[in-house]
This record gives structure tokens, sequence and C-alpha cells, in this order.
């Protein structure tokens, strides 16, 4: 058993065409960037492959030479956010890095979330002057999908508001009579009993003072 | 089961893009020869109407893929990568029935074709 491991480790990888990164185990893997398409894609016939998205040659400046990437968003207030996809080479997938660049250009965080995007959305989504930042991103199967939000301040660094499986829905802003925040629809699958599997809706209110996501109406 | 389906809180103006068709929950997005009667002609939420046995095949020959990659980590794998948390739901649950399914599964007077 150890020699079989150790001869799958010694697997000499024939590149796959427009790779920019690959990683051997047991078979290989690799990203690959071919016709203007960002691909994950496994050497071993009949696994994985999927299309992760447009090649946004212009930003390659913005993220290192390993990463390709998919989209660029950018705030009123400067706020850039490039999500790039990467290999991850622990676990033999591809995955996106979302990179937070300031409006003064420096990236002040990255966050690693799956590879493939569901929706984004990037503005004033809780009505007044707070700038949010929204994304569903998912692996595998539909139970997968995971959204994070997240707080662009003024100065400073970005906070992450939510992360959570499931979806974001809505987002309320803020006007007389209404409470701002967002619907989200929440997977509630535990990854082993069928019958759980399913979504159940909630509401987050935005905290506009402490910049939060509360559970719940106020 | 559909992402984008039309469940409480989805947006209605998304689209289905992804489907967990059949026993094994094969998404053809992210395995592409998943096509035929491994998946059948009916889309998200409805009824699987492809060959069981077709679904299980592929399924099968995926677990080997993982199996030869991960060994005994492959049942979280193919949920999810290592840090999803339905995927360390379920190699835990694997983990915890290995030693009883290994000995169930090995037993050849109950599975004489193996």
């Amino acid at each position: 058993m150890k020699i079989a491991l150790l001869i799958s480790q010694l697997i000499v990888a024939t590149p796959i065409p427009g790779q920019i990164d690959s990683v051997c185990r047991g078979y290989c893997s690799a990203l690959t960037v071919q016709g203007g398409i960002v691909r994950f894609v496994d050497q071993e016939p009949g696994t994985r492959k999927w299309t992760i998205g447009h090649y946004l040659g212009a930003d390659q400046r913005l993220v290192p030479a390993m990463e390709a990437p998919v989209r660029h968003l950018r705030s009123k207030r400067g706020w850039r956010i490039v999500a790039s996809a990467f290999l991850n080479h622990d676990e033999c997938t591809a995955q996106l890095r979302l990179h937070f660049l300031a409006p003064d250009g420096m990236q002040r965080t990255t966050e690693d979330v799956s590879s493939v995007l569901e929706q984004v959305q990037i503005g004033n989504l809780f009505g007044g002057s707070d700038e949010i930042f929204a994304i569903t991103t998912n692996e595998l199967h539909v139970y997968n999908n995971e959204t994070e939000i997240w707080f662009l301040p003024e100065r400073g660094e970005p906070k992450r508001l939510l992360r959570i499986l499931g979806v974001y829905a809505t987002f309320t802003r803020i006007a007389a009579g209404k409470i701002p925040g967002v619907t989200v629809a929440r997977q509630t699958y535990d990854g082993v009993h069928s019958d759980t599997k399913g979504t159940v809706q909630e509401f987050y209110t935005w905290d506009a003072e402490t910049k939060s996501l509360i559970l719940g109406v106020k | 089961m559909g992402n984008r389906e039309t469940g409480p809180g989805f947006p209605a103006h998304t689209k289905i893009w992804s489907v967990d068709y059949g026993p094994f929950m094969i998404n053809p997005y992210f395995y592409p020869n998943a096509t035929g009667q491994v998946i059948g002609t009916n889309g998200a939420n409805q009824t699987f109407d492809g060959d069981p046995d077709a679904n299980i095949s592929l399924g099968i020959s995926i677990l080997r893929g993982l199996y030869a990659r991960w060994g005994n980590a492959d049942a979280g794998h193919y949920v999810g990568s290592a840090t999803n948390p339905n995927a360390q739901n379920r190699q835990n649950k694997w983990n915890s029935w290995n030693a009883q399914l290994t000995a169930l599964f090995s037993n050849t007077d109950c599975f004489p074709h193996i």
C-alpha cells in the first residue's frame, strides 16, 4: 500500500493544454486558461471538470501568476474586489480567492471561497452610505452553496458580517417603516441524512451602529 | 435537487444552473460525463426518471477515483472540500462506521459477488 502511494505521488504530470497550475495526487488536476475561459480539469477520465469564468487578462497584474482573475467589482467609494481562480493543492480542487483592494490601491485582505460563483453584489445594499459586498459560491453539489457578506469601511479593514451555507435572496434598504437587512435561504442539510435537505428562510437585521448583522428582527 | 430552485427565499429572477440527480446526487455541471440515463430527462425538483443502476455505476466510478486519491478520506471529498461543513459531517459519519461497514461488505456470505 505504501509503495502504491509513493508511486502515485511520483506521477509525472502530462501538461493539460492551457494549464497555469497543476497538482498530482493519485492522478493530476489542473487549472487551465484556454480560449479566454478558466476551467478546473481532472486528468482522470470520468471525473471532475467545470468552467470557473471568463479570464480577465487585464487584471492579471493584480494577482499572483498562478491565479486567474475572473471577476472585478468596484464600489463607488473605490473599494475593488478581484476574484481569481486558484488551485488548492491540499484539496486538489479549484477555489476562488477574493482580493480586497482598498481605495488607496493596497490589498487589505483575501478570502478563499468555493470555485463557482453563483451571484455577487456590491453597493449600498442596506441603503445609507455603508458599502456592502455579498457573494454566493458553490462546489460539487447543490446543497454546498455558501454566502458571505462583507462591510467595506471608509477606512481600515473590511469586516466579514456573515458566512452561511445558503444563498442571499433580497436586501432591504433602510426606509420609513422598513428594517434594513437581508433575507437568506439557509441550507438545512447536515451532510449525512437526506431528510434534512432543504432550505429555511431567515432575515438578518443590519445594525448600522455596530456594523453587524443580527439574526431576526430587532 | 436544483440550485436556484423555487424554495423559500430564492430570488425569482434567477435561473437554475445546476442540479443534483438520482441516488448519488450527481451534478453534471461538475461531472460533465454524467449524461443520458445517469441523469434522466427530468429537471430540478422533479422525480428522478433516469436509470438508478447507471446513476449508481457512475457514482461508484467517482468514488473509486476519490479513493485512489484520498483513501479513507474519500467520503468527505465526495461531498466537498475538507473545510466544507457538509463534507466534514459526512467524513465523520464514515469514520464512526468504517469498521462495521467494512466488516459487513467484506462478508462474502452476504455479498458472494465480491
